[in-house]
């Protein structure tokens, strides 16, 4: 390098143009310190997170999450070895909303994980490629979309009956379509960027340009949007369980459980509440940590729903 | 090829698109180790000419007569050839230098995957990308940042160091300073002619800045709603006959005509 000093800069502190954020590890702690909402919302998210790892340690009354009962000791207020109580076939609350997170939150991961499989390529294909093929995939996203997502969870549910499995295909059904029309807009708005243009020109496969030079510019906005979509999953997966359509019993399933202290709520009520309060619980966490990973992934804060 | 064959010939090209003719061009040639400049408005057909050398152009456009480089007629080639030469022997170095690198990676690492792409073998590519950011003048240290990171002038080097690391033979540069501060722009037509005696690469640049053309061109070509209207050495900007490179050179203001101007 002989010519290199007269045009080396200085490697200091670059004019910040467009401020990418520096992905340094070190900054990401002090960014949540900063942001109380968003530490708490994550440290619950961990505590969830080891809880679902944990729970046959955790819980005093691993068999009480299976198809153990214990008919002598039902619907016991919470205190001495059940700290939740007993629910109506004597089971131990604490132990059933423990394992309860491996269902609720692990189903709705799983929900989550799939719909962006299958969303994210149809989206990514669509506004790559344009045209006719953007058009047959777009009619298609618009007929699922078409019904309200709970309705179409229902239905599937209804034709396929009742279970955990069938539940988590409905959810994926109706919350695929979102991501894929997501997708399709941001790869459209991207295909016309000089880098994918000089992607092209340097001999890149078609294919390739979109899985290495659009699909990591643009999924940002969708994972932001998926983390903020969990909640909801949580919420419409308990929901079908409370209705029957999901879970059954004796599966430690948050939904069905608080139908199953639907009765008892004046008498009984912590058969119902302790679910209950998980739901909301694990919602708000992941509603809070979507919003936080939204500002900083995605500034500019679209929402669709 | 023998040595006075040209490196790339353009004959009887038409492109249309919708029926409509907008590209026409006789013939058009650049020769191993020549720098041709190809000028004209915005809207002359420029860059659609340039898009139909490599093969990219839009999917309802419909081109007729031959584009042959080094012997290898590209027109209607299969697109896995096109691929082949598109950025390994044809580089295209375009306005929006910083643009033009995908944000999500870094400068060295887009230029490694470009080599991995093209099959440069791993024990040469060190080797090869020294060699260019040697030819470029370009920080080896700069192939760490990202894009965004890079100055424009930065980035335009990147981009001409992968035509050297890929050995292109012919860059087209489409606008390939426009987008640049004067000064880097006569750092990157420096850069062009450097790169020319030392690596023999020839170049078809396409500009409407007549005084960056008029400085690097051996030959020029004058291009008017998608014909060539003239050519010569660069004395025909200097001495126009048709009536469309008068205009052009009327509407670039020069140092004497700004002065003029003013007083």
């Amino acid at each position: 390098m002989t010519a290199a000093a007269d045009l080396g800069r200085e490697p200091g502190p670059r004019d910040g143009d467009d401020g990418a954020p520096a992905s340094v590890p070190g900054s990401f702690v002090g960014y949540l310190a900063r942001r109380p909402g968003l530490l708490i919302a994550a440290t619950i998210v961990a505590i969830l997170l080891a809880g679902a790892i944990l729970a046959p340690v955790l819980a005093p009354f691993p068999g009480d999450a299976g198809s153990d009962t214990n008919l002598l000791a039902t619907l016991l207020p919470p205190g001495g070895a059940h700290a939740f109580g007993t629910d109506i076939a004597g089971r131990d609350v604490w132990s059933r909303v423990l394992f309860g997170i491996r269902i609720s939150v692990g189903v709705s991961l799983v929900v989550i994980a799939a719909s962006l499989l299958i969303g994210v390529p149809v989206g990514l294909i669509a506004g790559t490629v344009g045209g006719k093929t953007d058009d047959i995939l777009m009619r298609i996203v618009d007929v699922f979309l078409a019904f309200p997502s709970l309705l179409l969870a229902l239905a599937i549910t209804a034709t396929l009956g009742p279970s955990l499995e069938h539940a988590a295909i409905a959810i994926a059904a109706s919350w695929w379509p979102w991501y894929a029309r997501q997708m399709r807009g941001e790869a459209a708005a991207i295909r016309g960027r000089a880098y994918v243009e000089a992607a092209s020109l340097l001999g890149i496969a078609r294919w390739r340009v979109a899985l290495r030079h659009i699909l990591p510019n643009s999924i940002g906005p969708i994972i932001v949007q998926a983390s903020l979509d969990l909640a909801g999953v949580i919420l419409t997966f308990a929901a079908l369980s409370f209705l029957g359509l999901g879970a059954q019993d004796p599966t430690p399933e948050w939904g069905l459980m608080v139908e199953q202290g639907r009765t008892l709520t004046f008498t009984q009520p912590w058969v119902a509440l302790f679910p209950g309060a998980a739901i909301m619980i694990a919602a708000l966490a992941f509603t809070l940590l979507g919003e936080g990973l939204r500002e900083r992934l995605d500034p500019k804060g679209q929402t669709r729903r | 090829m023998s040595e006075d064959t040209p490196l790339l010939s353009i004959r009887d090209l038409a492109i249309e698109i919708r029926g409509r003719r907008l590209v026409d061009v006789a013939d058009l040639t650049v020769a191993r180790g020549e720098i041709v400049g190809l000028v004209g408005e915005s809207g002359a057909g420029k860059s659609l000419l340039l898009s139909s050398i490599i093969g990219l152009l839009p999917a309802d456009a419909t081109v007729l007569g031959s584009i042959t480089f080094d012997g290898i007629e590209l027109r209607g080639a299969p697109d896995r050839l096109l691929r082949q030469v598109r950025g390994r022997r044809i580089a295209v170095v375009l306005q929006a230098a910083r643009a033009a690198l995908t944000p999500t990676l870094r400068a060295g690492a887009w230029i490694e995957r470009a080599l991995v792409l093209h099959r440069v073998p791993a024990a040469e590519r060190r080797a090869r990308v020294a060699h260019a950011l040697d030819a470029v003048r370009l920080d080896p240290a700069l192939m760490s940042r990202y894009p965004h990171q890079l100055s424009g002038g930065e980035a335009q080097r990147v981009a001409v160091a992968l035509a050297v690391a890929l050995r292109a033979e012919l860059v087209l540069a489409d606008e390939a300073t426009s987008a640049l501060d004067v000064t880097v722009q006569a750092e990157v037509a420096e850069l062009f002619r450097d790169l020319r005696a030392r690596e023999g690469t020839s170049f078809l640049i396409v500009s409407h800045d007549l005084a960056l053309v008029a400085g690097l061109a051996d030959r020029i070509d004058i291009i008017a709603d998608g014909s060539i209207v003239e050519r010569g050495g660069p004395s025909v900007l200097s001495d126009p006959h048709h009536q469309v490179t008068h205009d052009l050179v009327a509407a670039n203001p020069t140092l004497e005509r700004v002065r003029e101007a003013a007083l």
